[in-house]
């Protein structure tokens, strides 16, 4: 899909992660080799959480280009950086094309005092702040400010107190635009002050107007949680409230990364004030002020990275697993900086031993892992699941997980299980109060709440479950799961191909049916009818009760217009919903030849012939492409089918062969290869 | 009394914060250690048992009795040792028991340098005692200080609430002096208990500073490049009788003349970022349609995916005039000629992000 959108384009935009996982093919794919310039944004986020795998973009490209022995051209750009130099030679830009202002000229345009406070107390030092900061936006008399809290509920009690020190000095009544938008009452009410209130999992409607409103004037102060820093904001004035937050896996309150901070900051045009802690002071001014010494975060992905690597071919030997460590940035650092990366010297026989060390290192984490088989101590090859972790980019930790948990008894609850204790997930938010949230909710799901359980997990466990029951979150909660929804999907599948490369029939089915469960938010037991749209469980209740019941999508489809439309008694709008949901329901045809006759010998290779027919309806050569496109009314992200052939043996649980495509043609012909089994 | 008491606790937590903001290190460890002697009503030079109510006062007189034992010993003696001192050997576990619920720490430190005059400590606070809700609350108010060789200068205090977990790793930003001192010292200190405080050494013997880092380029006052003074091509991409901005005027000739690879660095509001669009604008006006150009960005919040796609919406039609194949995005395209101006950057911007990859 990305990669066809690749061929067509001829400027790609992509954040580092996508390009990352369709590069690692660059062998067979002309597209990457084609890539003769790359435009390398913020290059000093390199050293921030997700760097590493910036860091591993750049490099394979760096990598790509002396192989081919072609030339590229890289032009890149960042925050003033300290070691410029050190990024210059990474990516081979002579010395005197490495461009690197300084800091000193930033306050000219606009001023950016960082304020220290002395109450020790986090939520008190912010809800203390609502006064001082009216003071400024009055004295400055800024027509924008955007105000950063730390959280929802601190945003919350700024806008309250904001709008009673506004409704006593201001009448900010334009027009009234915001009635064309389906807001709470609340919001109204501070909108009509000129005061936006923002959280995360907002309608994206509602949060763009906000926006707008902002940039045109119609609103004077956008409060912000920090989560929310990722998107654009542009201001006249800017407050930061605090450079805290919190942090629910350990429950306490961690300084924000550098990145964030500056980020808030620049989205200032005229000023920026910057509350914290008096302690706190004079190292936020540095982050602000001071030119960053970038470093690699290489080491911490080194495994993942070479995973994709060996599963690629790139890298076949131990050798050739040091040398490309020399491709990256980490390798440039190493000499310059040796103690940050815990080396205790700086000469080469330091740094060959230390790269070294890290493969010898890598590998053996990544054997024991069964992800790579490791010949004559120097050969590295991959193994099965190093596959599947790199065919869906998995943390190889991950698939570990799975091959270490899956049994030939899992079933579905205990693949939530498994799903909820992904390592991968550890960077869902825990807000504060999240904790009581989900204790709340545990007992209304039927779990029961394990004292010293991980949060994290339970969070996790606790989404999917009400994504199951379709019960209602927090907004906030919901745009967790949504995020959760989209990446979980890939673990699921993964874990299919764990599953039936075991031979394991009955969990195989079972990760199938978790996959159908995450896309049509319902439990396998739940009625079919629960998956059209505006079905609930009364009217599948009324349905079953009909004569003769109506207990499929193809019973509903059967029935008699004027039949259905009294038994549904929706509006025209909701008939609407459920017709195109009924219309796009496939329905299949599935029969299956065997080349072989009656006398079959154990143990041999044969093959099965399956013919699937589709039943397209009247549709268009033009909508073919919608064909395969899922309708659900519970799954917050475009899903296209994707379809199994399964053949297997239910007595002994034993999967005999497995086969993943598309359907999308009126027939399809697969063939089946399998072994047959020993009786 | 009773007034007296409580104002010389808030007198002297307030010479305390007064210190900590001198970043007098000797003057503010005595104030806390005076605050905390006036809260709890004893000497420092009494019995460190004595800060808990449980405790029965006859016992701790024993104790006190018994001078030559350091505070720090006591940590070391067994059960049966304690009760023998007091003569009661019953007492032996309770005093015990109270002996390690004072809150100390166990402190290990990591110093990573990040510049030639900064570090970076990693410190990891272990819990050396009994964390206990009814006894310490459910939140005991922990310092994390770092002082200078002399112990005359606090060059980091840290402010942490420890709540029982078994293990905190604190991260501080420190100066270093030039030459590079012997050691610093780590103090960790419970804010509201006396006798608490662990100190560690931060030697710097093996440490290896980074290499020197080259000098910034200076930014030179050139007059602005009008547009006027740019191919037809170039004109498609900007607004009329606009400028390019200083930084795009100095690199203007390595950009647009050259094909080296190029690092620009520089504070944001500088707008280094605008110099990669006139390396895109090379590329399009130059390279045949094999090449192609890989935008990578980590925040996908940069204004050049706006720029781009503005321009693309100005250019539209005359891409089409140009050359077929280099229309980009067709769809946002459209979408930019059915929104207003004010809008359309929003749009652009979800589509940008939403899909990932466009």
């Amino acid at each position: 899909m990305d990669l066809t959108l690749c061929k067509q384009s001829r400027i790609i935009i992509s954040d580092p992660a996508h390009w990352e996982s369709l590069s690692r093919k660059w062998r067979t794919r002309k597209v990457i080799q084609q890539c003769s310039l790359y435009l390398l944004l913020d290059l000093d986020l390199v050293d921030s959480k997700k760097g590493a795998v910036y860091e591993v973009a750049i490099a394979r490209s760096r990598f790509i280009e002396s192989q081919l022995g072609k030339v590229v051209r890289f032009v890149g750009s960042g925050f003033a950086a300290a070691n410029a130099s050190d990024v210059g030679d990474w990516l081979g830009v002579s010395k005197s094309m490495v461009f690197n202002f300084p800091m000193h000229n930033a306050e000219e345009e606009k001023s950016v005092k960082v304020v220290g406070l002395t109450n020790l107390d986090p939520v008190n030092r912010v809800s203390s702040l609502s006064r001082t900061i009216f003071r400024q936006m009055r004295q400055s008399n800024a027509k924008s400010c955007v105000i950063f809290v730390p959280n929802r509920k601190l945003g919350q009690l700024m806008s309250a107190d904001l709008l009673s020190l506004y409704r006593r000095t201001a009448n900010f009544n334009k027009e009234r635009w915001w009635e064309a938008y389906e807001m709470s009452v609340l919001l109204q009410e501070l909108v009509s002050c000129g005061i936006g209130l923002t959280y995360r999992g907002m309608p994206e409607n509602i949060f763009s107007a906000l926006m707008t409103a902002l940039s045109v004037g119609n609103l004077s102060t956008l409060i912000v949680p920090f989560e929310l820093c990722d998107r654009h904001f542009a201001a006249e004035n800017v407050y930061i409230t605090d450079t805290l937050s919190f942090d629910g896996h350990s429950q306490s309150y961690n300084d924000l990364d550098n990145e964030v901070l500056r980020g808030m900051s620049s989205c200032a045009v005229k000023a920026c004030t910057i509350f914290c802690h008096a302690s706190k002071q004079e190292q936020v001014e540095r982050v602000l002020f001071d030119p960053v010494c970038i470093e690699s975060k290489l080491p911490a992905f080194f495994e993942n990275n070479l995973v994709g690597e060996i599963v690629n071919k790139t890298i076949e030997t131990k050798e050739e697993a040091v040398d490309y460590l020399t491709w990256t940035f980490f390798y440039r650092r190493l000499p310059k900086n040796p103690n940050y990366y815990k080396l205790a010297g700086s000469s080469m026989r330091h740094i060959s031993d230390h790269l070294s060390e890290m493969v010898e290192e890598a590998v053996l984490d990544l054997e024991n892992g069964k992800m790579i088989a490791v010949e004559n101590d120097m050969e590295l090859s991959p193994l099965n699941l190093a596959m599947i972790a790199c065919h869906y980019n998995l943390d190889f930790r991950s698939i570990e997980l799975f091959s270490n948990t899956l049994t030939h008894k899992t079933r579905v609850k205990g693949l939530i299980d498994i799903l909820s204790n992904v390592p991968e997930f550890e960077d869902v938010p825990l807000r504060v109060g999240e904790a009581v949230q989900i204790a709340d909710l545990l007992p209304q799901l039927g779990l029961e709440s394990v004292r010293d359980s991980d949060l994290q997990q339970q969070k996790l466990l606790v989404m999917l479950y009400a994504h199951f029951s379709r019960i209602q979150l927090s907004s906030e909660l919901f745009s967790d799961l949504s995020v959760f929804l989209r990446r979980g999907l890939s673990f699921v599948h993964a874990a299919v191909d764990v599953l039936s490369s075991q031979g394991w029939l009955k969990p195989t089915l079972a990760a199938m049916e978790l996959c159908q469960m995450i896309i049509q938010g319902q439990w396998d037991k739940d009625s079919v009818l629960m998956q059209v749209p505006h079905f609930s469980s009364e009217l599948v209740a009324r349905c079953n009760n009909m004569n003769p019941a109506v207990e499929s999508v193809f019973d509903l489809l059967d029935l008699d217009d004027t039949v259905r439309n009294s038994l549904l008694q929706m509006s025209s709008s909701q008939l609407f919903d459920v017709a195109k949901f009924c219309n796009a329901y496939p329905m299949i045809e599935l029969s299956c030849s065997c080349s072989f006759d009656d006398t079959v010998m154990a143990g041999s290779q044969h093959e099965i012939i399956v013919t699937l027919v589709r039943d397209l309806g009247d549709c268009e050569e033009s909508q073919k492409e919608n064909i395969s496109k899922v309708v659900s009314a519970r799954y917050p992200h475009e899903k296209f089918e994707n379809w199994w052939l399964v053949l297997g043996d239910e007595r002994s649980n034993t999967l005999l062969s497995i086969k993943r495509f598309t359907l999308t043609e009126r027939s399809n012909v697969r063939v089946l290869w399998f072994v047959s089994p020993w009786c | 009394m009773i007034f007296i008491q409580q104002s010389a606790g808030r007198l002297l937590r307030a010479m305390y914060e007064i210190c900590l903001s001198r970043k007098w290190s000797a003057l503010s460890t005595k104030v806390l250690e005076l605050g905390n002697m006036v809260e709890r009503k004893i000497w420092a030079s009494q019995n460190a048992l004595r800060q808990f109510n449980s405790i029965p006062e006859l016992i701790v007189r024993k104790l006190e009795r018994v001078a030559d034992i350091s505070w720090e010993k006591y940590l070391d003696l067994r059960p049966s040792d304690l009760g023998e001192i007091v003569k009661n050997p019953k007492m032996g576990k309770t005093i015990y028991k109270f002996v390690h619920m004072l809150p100390k720490f166990s402190v290990s430190v990591h110093a990573v340098p990040i510049s030639r005059s900064r570090l970076q400590l990693e410190v990891t606070v272990l819990p050396d005692f009994e964390f206990q809700v009814e006894v310490h609350g459910n939140e005991i108010s922990c310092w994390l200080f770092v002082d200078d060789c002399d112990g005359k200068q606090l060059l980091c205090c840290l402010p942490f609430g420890f709540r029982g977990e078994s293990q905190m790793i604190l991260k501080c930003e420190i100066g270093l002096g030039d030459p590079i001192p012997p050691q610093y010292f780590v103090r960790v200190v419970a804010d509201r208990w006396l006798h608490s405080s662990t100190v560690v050494p931060v030697c710097f013997r093996h440490l290896i500073l980074p290499e020197k880092f080259s000098p910034p380029t200076e930014l030179l006052d050139l007059r602005p490049i009008p547009l006027s003074a740019l191919s037809e091509f170039h004109k498609l991409f900007f607004a009329e009788n606009s400028t390019l901005n200083s930084v795009q005027t100095q690199l203007f000739f390595h950009l647009n003349d050259s094909d080296d690879s190029l690092l620009v660095f520089g504070p944001s509001h500088l707008g280094v970022d605008s110099c990669l669009e006139l390396a895109l604008i090379r590329f399009l006006a130059s390279k045949s349609d094999q090449d192609r150009c890989v935008v990578l960005s980590p925040s996908m919040v940069c204004d050049l995916i706006l720029v781009l796609c503005c321009y693309i919406s100005r250019v539209y039609q005359l891409y089409f005039c140009i050359d077929e194949s280099r229309t980009l995005l067709p769809k946002v395209v459209n979408d930019s000629k059915r929104n207003g101006s004010g809008r359309s950057v929003h749009s652009y911007r979800r589509q940008c992000c939403g899909s990932d990859l466009v």
